[in-house]
């Protein structure tokens, strides 16, 4: 019996164990955000202790048991573990805002230049080509620059620079779906356009839809996370993980990185499962599609 | 089509002073009251009692000869602020590129031609690594490699070419970090399914050797989406490059455009906005012509959405 | 002395977590310039024999039993050893759009393998364009500074028939080489391939769907189902003195010039695979001949200098080829 190694080793390793890793990064990305929507909701409330009490006496002190201070202090001697609870919201809310208003208007200009096609599709098109010579944290910079710093004018940056992006995407498959032939038998009985792509295209379309934004998610966190940190977004003293790692820049010069770690980390692990769930849900729609 | 963006873009940047709440006036000044002289002067060389459009075809003659205007915070006619930090700025991005460019694809080669250990350990970390912010990035980078074991100093960007190398090193892996990842999984990703095809098959069986399969048939192909993509990650770097400069305290135009933003040095936002976009717009017009060059079946222009 | 001899070769694939088999004991064998053809529907596993041949089995296949390309043991033989058979046979596929490299010009994907052997470039560019006209090529110096997308599926396939020639093998291996062409440039491709092999006396194992057309080109031709060869026969004498019923199917099933007043007379139920084969003869439930005896396990029985792997055969004989009116 010999075992055929023949072509060039180039392929995959074996599916099976393939499979049975993506399980497991399958839910651990459900319970990373599982937990951070928790925290989007309840993480204020859940704060061991007030997040903005500053206690100069305990600057920069690591972990303290006493009194429950796992993660300790930060430069000003406010507990880590609550500001990083209490960042949750804002952290996230934002970005969620963003999304979905990208989102919502990125399907309706795919959908809308699918159905039209010819004279919008081609408007559409123009008009999100020069939207894409700028990239989303310059439009944000740009914006502030005009708006004053703040989080609403960086998230509608966001906003006008993600609905390219999703409008490119979601209109091939809008496209996809109008020339399906239960599309062509609704037209022909005469059902309004507007009932078609609201009742049939866009519900289709839905996967794909829950894909885009769950990975434009993780770009939103990062660009308004990196806004926040450049002192454009967030304002502090306000826990939000941008600022914090802003803030404890100058603990990591002495030695004491623990506040912009914490944030940090807290960024990452969010985006990591935003990421990955997106890719997963992409993958699976490209997949149903078929 | 590129020369028509750039119009836009830069329609858009001029435009950005009319959006503002107030008087463009107010805008330009920021606010800061000044003296009567220095406004109609202003108003003069702004051309803010012109129509909008006049006033924008004065500021982009004037942007095509060096003349972005003056500063109202330093008083200095803009060029001469950005001409020095837009150096320091290249370099650092140039830096970042090539770090992308060669770590990205190593690791992504190294992930498809070795199965395994070290394909998964590629695929953990690079998930890990796509989806931290440079900030972070830098955070850590700091706190190992300047604080702990102090090779690296910590802040600014050094003088001379050696001191410059060595200041720039942390700053351009921060920058590089999450797109050099990035390119290191579309890297390995390109390369198994271009392994797959069936004219690699056919390579194999005309007994061709390995490595000849690999370099002709597997990598040359695949060449043509990781070109895509690295070209297109390249370009965001321009857009990092603010955030990464904060961290690290270097004086080039990213760091210099948030502070004039905070600042609301409007002349000097302009200047920098349109240099950020010519540059990223210019860089994404390069990959379209190395990917028309890379693949016969594309002729340039033809594929644009 | 036999070119090419496979003995009892079993292939199981992995499917899943568990293997499947696809190759149920194929034997075959090819001499020096002789025609072999290797005729079977979709899934009975004659591509995975050539890939066998080949030594191109996907990765995590299991096999027992040989394959003997010129004495040496392709299956078991050393890495550098399969690329030299390798680079002595010939080999043209299904889809020559997918199995030529599309970023590379003609000229390169012609002379690549000869100038991988040490070849001069120039060398090699002559023998190119040679080729390229004895496969009616009109333009061979044009044809070679093209890219595969400017050039037909037809055209295509004469140039991969030409890279096949280059390095004069003594085996060409044809999957299905005209399948994918419209119907009248397959008979051109078909006449070139037949004819320049035949002037050459270079060896040819012939995959196809197509009775008839292999037939029209191979001197013996074994008859695939189910992963196991059910007749091996000269060619002349199969279509009108089958021995095995399923060969008769095959043979009915496609319309010939002189039986066109016929009726077509197509099998009953689809084609099994390999996995789904039963200890007996796989065919029988297809078969209007079934009796008791073929669900014993069926071997391949020498008859009239050919073999069948059917009971009935010796009682058959005859009965088979008249059926078509």
């Amino acid at each position: 019996m010999t075992v055929s190694s023949a072509s060039v080793s180039l392929k995959e390793t074996p599916r099976r164990r393939v499979k049975r890793r993506l399980t497991i990064s399958e839910v651990l990305c459900a319970i990373v955000i599982g937990i951070a929507a928790i925290l989007a909701i309840a993480g204020p409330a859940l704060a061991p202790h007030d997040p903005d009490a500053v206690d100069l006496a305990n600057a920069n002190v690591g972990t303290t048991l006493a009194g429950f201070h796992p993660l300790g202090f930060d430069a000003e001697g406010r507990d880590l573990l609550s500001r990083v609870l209490a960042g949750a919201r804002t952290s996230m809310v934002g970005p969620l805002i963003v999304v979905l208003i990208a989102v919502s208007l990125g399907s309706l200009v795919a959908v809308a230049a699918a159905w039209v096609g010819g004279w919008l599709d081609m408007t559409a098109g123009a008009v999100l080509d020069v939207i894409f010579a700028f990239p989303g944290l310059l439009l944000a910079v740009l914006a502030t620059a005009v708006f004053g710093p703040g989080l609403t004018a960086a998230a509608m940056a966001l906003v006008i620079a993600y609905v390219p992006y999703v409008a490119r995407v979601l209109r091939a498959s809008a496209l996809r779906e109008r020339s399906r032939d239960y599309v062509a038998a609704l037209e022909v009985q005469g059902q309004p356009a507007l009932a078609i792509c609201l009742r049939h295209i866009l519900p289709n379309m839905f996967r794909v839809i829950v894909a885009e934004a769950t990975i434009l998610f993780g770009w939103a966190m990062l660009d308004l996370a990196a806004i926040s940190f450049l002192g454009l977004g967030v304002q502090p003293p306000a826990a939000d993980w941008g600022v914090m790692v802003s803030e404890g820049e100058v603990g990591v010069l002495q030695g004491y990185p623990g506040e912009s770690l914490a944030a940090g980390i807290a960024i990452v692990l969010v985006v990591v499962a935003f990421n990955v769930a997106g890719e997963r849900l992409a993958t699976r729609a490209s997949e149903g599609n078929r | 089509m590129l020369v028509l963006t750039l119009l836009a873009s830069s329609i858009v940047i001029y435009a950005a002073l009319y959006l503002a709440p107030g008087t463009p006036l107010s805008a330009l000044t920021g606010g800061r009251p000044l003296p009567e002289e220095t406004i109609r002067v202003l108003e003069q060389k702004y051309h803010l009692d012109d129509p909008v459009l006049v006033g924008y075809w004065h500021w982009l003659n004037g942007a095509m000869h060096g003349d972005f205007g003056t500063s109202f915070v330093q008083r200095v006619p803009v060029t001469d602020l950005i001409a020095p930090r837009a150096l320091t700025t290249a370099e650092l991005v140039f830096y970042a590129a090539v770090l992308v460019v060669v770590f990205g694809v190593a690791i992504g080669l190294l992930g498809a031609l070795r199965p395994g250990i070290v394909d998964s350990g590629m695929l953990i970390s690079t998930t890990v690594l796509a989806a931290t912010p440079s900030f972070v990035a830098a955070t850590v980078l700091i706190s190992v490699f300047s604080v702990r074991l102090g090779w690296f100093p910590t802040l600014g960007a050094g003088d001379g070419l050696l001191d410059q190398i060595r200041h720039l090193t942390l700053p351009a892996i921060a920058l590089a970090t999450s797109s050099l990842a990035l390119v290191a999984r579309v890297t390995r990703a390109s390369v198994l399914e271009e392994a797959d095809r069936e004219h690699v098959q056919t390579a194999q069986a005309r007994g061709l050797p390995r490595r000849l399969i690999v370099r002709r048939h597997v990598l040359r192909n695949a060449a043509i989406p990781i070109t895509t993509v690295t070209g297109v990650t390249i370009a965001s770097l321009v857009a990092a490059v603010a955030v990464v400069e904060q961290a690290f305290n270097i004086d080039g135009l990213g760091a210099y455009l948030v502070e004039a933003a905070s600042s609301k040095d409007f002349a000097v936002v302009q200047a920098i906005s349109l240099l950020l976009v010519v540059a990223f717009v210019l860089t994404s017009t390069v990959v379209d012509i190395l990917y028309a060059a890379l693949d016969p079946r594309v002729k340039l222009g033809s594929h644009t959405s | 002395m036999n070119l090419l001899e496979v003995d009892d070769l079993h292939v199981d694939l992995r499917t899943g977590d568990t293997m499947a088999p696809v190759l149920r004991g194929v034997s075959l064998r090819v001499s020096a310039g002789e025609a072999v053809g290797l005729v079977g529907e979709s899934g009975c596993g004659k591509s995975m024999t050539t890939r066998a041949v080949m030594n191109l089995l996907p990765r995590g296949a299991t096999t027992t039993g040989r394959v003997r390309f010129e004495g040496s043991d392709i299956l078991a033989a050393e890495r550098a050893v399969v690329r030299a058979s390798r680079q002595r046979i010939g080999i043209v596929f299904q889809d020559p759009r997918a199995h030529i490299n599309p970023v590379r010009r003609i000229e390169d994907f012609i002379t690549e393998q000869a100038r991988s052997q040490g070849h001069v470039r120039r060398m090699a560019d002559r023998r190119a364009l040679e080729l390229l006209e004895d496969v009616g090529i009109e333009d061979p110096r044009r044809c070679m500074t093209r890219y595969p997308h400017q050039l037909s599926g037809g055209m295509l396939q004469r140039v991969m028939i030409a890279a096949a020639l280059m390095v004069e093998p003594v085996l060409i291996l044809a999957d299905e080489p005209t399948t994918a062409l419209d119907v009248t440039t397959q008979s051109e491709v078909m006449a070139i391939l037949d004819e320049l092999r035949r002037e050459r006396g270079v060896a040819l194992l012939f995959i196809s769907h197509d009775l008839d057309l292999a037939m029209a080109v191979c001197d013996r031709i074994s008859v695939m189902y189910a992963g196991q060869i059910v007749e091996t026969r000269a060619a002349a004498l199969l279509h009108d003195d089958p021995l095995h019923p399923y060969t008769a199917g095959l043979a009915s099933a496609r319309p010939s010039v002189a039986h066109t007043a016929g009726r077509l007379a197509a099998i009953p139920g689809r084609p099994l695979s390999a996995l789904e084969a039963p200890e007996g003869c796989a065919f029988a439930p297809r078969c209007a001949h079934e009796k008791p005896a073929c669900s014993e396990p069926q071997l391949l029985v020498a008859l009239d200098e050919g073999e069948a792997r059917c009971v009935r055969a010796t009682e058959l004989r005859g009965l088979l080829g008249s059926k078509r009116g």
